[in-house]
């Protein structure tokens, strides 16, 4: 099931009346292929999430098409669109504002397998401790009836992350997942999201975190695509100016530092 | 060099009506020495910006420092309040704090915002607070008609140099940034790092950097503290961390550092979560992660000893 992104263009008002339009994207194609993960890296304002937001159907282009496993997904309405999003989720940058804080986890978890996959009560409850065991919350019953704010950040995101494959989709939208967790939970979260075997748009401005999870990288600036290639390519060998800069704002300590007694 | 700021045994406790006391720096002591540029880094939680605001005294309740001392050029400040306080908070200790968008008033002009730090201090005409207030901001790289505009005309960054030329208004010899670039975007936030050292070395004050991110901070101190679970665990020059981190705590965290551009690259996380600092503790608070754990360990906290608070890697 790939997704095909074709000549895509979007252009906002600015902010007063009279601005010039601001363009958001501007004539982006990329593909992603079934099991890939593709890592979408650009600074705040490169149009980033706004091609998530049209992948996802949210919001559509004002020119080119958006393909997923041959439905123009830039086409939908209504009820195409609901089974459109069953098999396209999102995982959010901020876990906390993503869950309800008076949900238990297994009711979040609960509720898509319901609505989407139609799911008994039974059934769900037995694929609710799947996916928990899934995201790596166990002991599930720990777990299960505890409440967002009972959770620390990086659980929290794993419930998102378990919310996103309850439908079984497939393609996950991750939009800087990682980013607000502590560094010693990244690992864990990135782990999870590159082994789920679903295709997966990564969205960051994280090289290191794009290196670790995505096969491909596709670098955004100012709404345009201007380097794409394997991800170890182009970060070893950039040739875009705008992949330097960012590659130099990295801080410079771990680069060829020799470290004794590593655990 | 001498001591600009001691702190002595600090312990600070956050103690909700009918919460638990939460127990958010425990036995801190610490030197600043003048003219230097420390780096503070730990994980959400472990009490760093807690421990900076006891440093510049803007504890706030529940909040309060429950003892120990913090000497400011030979003054205990903990003892000061009203007009002695706002006296040494001209040419003495400031805070940037993390957002610059929530720091400023977004229905003044950035002039109005140096009239104001200014008349706060001294009685100062409204030409020579322009005068001064560009040469500020030509220190922080903004133009001079960066004074006519409102906070919400400003960028992240911008409003962010703002702040740090506000706080320079005053002379402190002492800056302590927490987390400030943190809301920001990457290639900003390596731009406002570095008009920051620029601004420590030419005008000379003592920097305290508060931060999560553990290579910013290597990158930009002299000296890094690692604070785990509200005490200080390692003290060391940033070079010597680098190579020869002493904490096992300090080791994972670089562990879950790599350069994206090297040939192999493997980032591990820290399994575990720190402990709950409103149950007291027995032994080392890292214990339950570590992986160099012996039974000694669980009997006493480890103190801070030639720059590394454990019994394991401490002993080498």
């Amino acid at each position: 099931m790939s997704l095909v992104v074709e000549g895509v263009t979007k252009r906002y008002p600015g902010r007063r009346r009279g601005d010039r339009l601001v363009t958001a994207a501007d004539d982006v194609s990329f593909t992603i292929e079934p099991g890939e993960s593709v890592a979408l890296v650009g600074q705040s304002g490169s149009g980033k999430s706004t091609l998530a937001r049209m992948v996802t159907g949210m919001e559509r282009p004002d020119a080119g098409t958006i393909t997923f496993a041959g439905t123009r997904v830039d086409r939908l309405r209504h009820k195409e669109l609901r089974a459109y999003r069953r098999r396209v989720q999102m995982v959010f940058q901020d876990p906390y504002a993503a869950l309800n804080p008076l949900h238990t986890v297994r009711y979040t978890l609960t509720r898509p397998l319901v609505n989407h996959l139609g799911l008994s009560e039974r059934d769900a409850h037995r694929r609710v401790d799947e996916l928990l065991g899934t995201v790596g919350l166990t002991p599930v019953a720990q777990y299960a009836d505890k409440l967002p704010h009972q959770l620390s950040g990086g659980q929290r995101q794993r419930v998102v992350v378990a919310r996103a494959l309850a439908p079984e989709p497939e393609l996950l939208v991750a939009d800087e997942p990682v980013s607000m967790l502590d560094v010693s939970l990244r690992a864990g979260v990135l782990d999870l999201l590159s082994g789920t075997g679903v295709s997966l748009l990564y969205i960051t401005h994280d090289l290191l975190s794009a290196r670790v999870v995505a096969d491909r990288m596709l670098v955004l600036h100012s709404g345009r695509i201007v380097e794409h290639g394997p991800t170890v390519d182009v970060l070893r060998h950039p040739r875009d100016d705008y992949t330097r800069a960012l590659l130099d704002a990295l801080p410079t300590p771990f680069a060829n530092a020799e470290r004794g007694g590593t655990t | 060099m001498t001591a600009l700021l001691a702190a002595e045994d600090v312990n600070v406790v956050y103690q909700p009506s009918g919460g638990a006391v939460v127990h958010s720096v425990r036995d801190v002591s610490l030197t600043l020495r003048a003219g230097e540029f420390v780096g503070l880094v730990g994980e959400s939680g472990c009490g760093k910006s807690t421990l900076g605001y006891a440093l510049t005294r803007m504890l706030r309740p529940p909040g309060r420092l429950e003892s120990g001392r913090v000497v400011f050029d030979g003054t205990d400040i903990a003892a000061l309040s009203g007009d002695a306080l706002r006296r040494l908070r001209q040419g003495g200790f400031s805070l940037v704090l993390q957002s610059g968008m929530n720091a400023l008033n977004p229905v003044r002009t950035v002039e109005n915002h140096f009239v104001d730090v200014f008349r706060a201090h001294r009685r100062m005409a409204r030409s020579a607070v322009r005068t001064r207030a560009v040469e500020l901001l030509t220190r922080v790289h903004l133009p001079p008609d960066t004074l006519g505009r409102y906070p919400h005309e400003l960028s992240g960054g911008m409003r962010q140099r703002v702040v740090i030329a506000l706080v320079l208004a005053l002379e402190p010899r002492l800056v302590v940034f927490d987390e400030p670039t943190t809301a920001l975007d990457v290639l900003v936030q390596k731009a406002v790092i570095e008009t920051v050292k620029e601004l420590q070395r030419d005008v000379g004050f003592t920097a305290l950097l508060i931060s999560h991110d553990l290579g910013m901070v290597l990158e930009s101190a002299d000296r890094v503290l690692v604070m785990y679970a509200g005490r200080i665990v390692e003290d060391q020059p940033a070079a010597a961390m680098i190579r020869h981190p002493k904490h096992p705590y300090t080791r994972a965290l670089l562990d879950c550092y790599a350069d994206p551009r090297a040939a192999e690259v493997r980032i591990s996380g820290i399994p575990g979560s720190p402990p709950d600092l409103s149950v007291p503790s027995h032994g080392c608070s890292y214990a339950s992660r570590c992986p160099l754990v012996e039974t000694g360990c669980r009997v006493a906290e480890p103190p801070l000893a030639d720059g590394v608070a454990c019994y394991v890697t401490g002993r080498a």
